[in-house]
């Protein structure tokens, strides 16, 4: 069974919304996992800050119970713990849902770009015209994610997989899969 | 120092009233925001079912949940 969490995935059993028959995923991508680290350091970070307040609030010399009854600080904490949640949350199902395919016949990008933004933008293999990947920085390359640079002549003139693993080999199985379907006749699903 | 006494008494009343606006906007505003994730989480599901989504459906429901079991708590606490 594959890993859920992989962010590079070979032929992967799976399916989407809009597939044509006979079409398969070769290919799903999503952003290397070590992206999420400084989400996840923020949220270690987070938890602990309840325990913090009141040696901060001491120093300041704030006297909470003063204020707020117990059962209210305890409400503002059971607060706190939720926004953190809703926080991490919110990150993960950024990143699970943020995902590239690319398939014997075109790319699918999935755009879960904020809130109230999905996108989904396709491309035929045969539009594509240039590709460019890159990688840059210290994590990109210790880690070996980077970014890739779709040119298509297509409605949306250019893709982007962002801090994708392995770019490069990306990059091969996408210009083979189009070799394939260049070798293909017009219209045919194979 | 009459004065003073309900002055002391209108700003406890005020504190009062201030955290349990803030309490019930909060409330508030975190509910919407985990019906807005769970209707996300379920349209992402429909347009590509990934293994996780029951996990992570389950989980927007349970937040959506909890939020609204401490509005109502909140509502009927103070």
């Amino acid at each position: 069974m594959a890993n859920p969490f992989s962010a590079f995935l070979m032929s992967p059993m799976m399916s989407f919304e809009g597939q044509e028959d006979g079409e398969r995923v070769v290919l799903l991508l999503r952003a290397h996992l070590v992206t999420l680290v400084p989400a996840l350091l923020l949220v270690i970070f987070l938890v602990f800050v309840p325990f913090l307040v009141p040696s901060i609030l001491s120093l300041l010399v704030v006297d909470l119970a003063g204020v707020l009854t117990s059962g209210q600080t305890f409400l503002i904490g059971l607060f706190w713990y939720l926004l953190v949640f809703a926080y991490a949350f919110y990150k993960f199902i950024f990143w699970y849902f943020n995902i590239y395919l690319v398939t014997n016949e075109r790319i699918v990008d999935f755009d879960f770009r904020g809130l109230l933004h999905k996108e989904t933008s396709y491309a035929n293999l045969s539009q594509i015209q240039d590709i460019t990947p890159k990688t840059i920085g210290f994590f990109g390359t210790f880690f070996h994610y980077g970014d890739i640079f779709l040119q298509t002549a297509g409605t949306k003139p250019e893709f982007e997989f962002h801090h994708v693993p392995r770019p490069n080999e990306a990059v091969s199985k996408i210009l083979e899969e189009r070799r394939k379907e260049e070798a293909e006749a017009p219209g045919e699903v194979a | 120092m009459f004065f003073g006494e309900n002055f002391l008494e209108f700003n406890f009343l005020n504190v009062g009233l201030l955290v349990k606006v803030f309490f019930l906007l909060f409330l508030l505003f975190y509910t919407i925001f985990s019906l807005i994730i769970f209707r996300q989480i379920q349209l992402m599901e429909k347009t590509l079912p990934l293994p996780l989504s029951p996990i992570l459906t389950f989980s927007s429901i349970l937040q959506i949940g909890v939020s609204l079991a401490l509005l109502f708590a909140v509502l009927g606490a103070f």
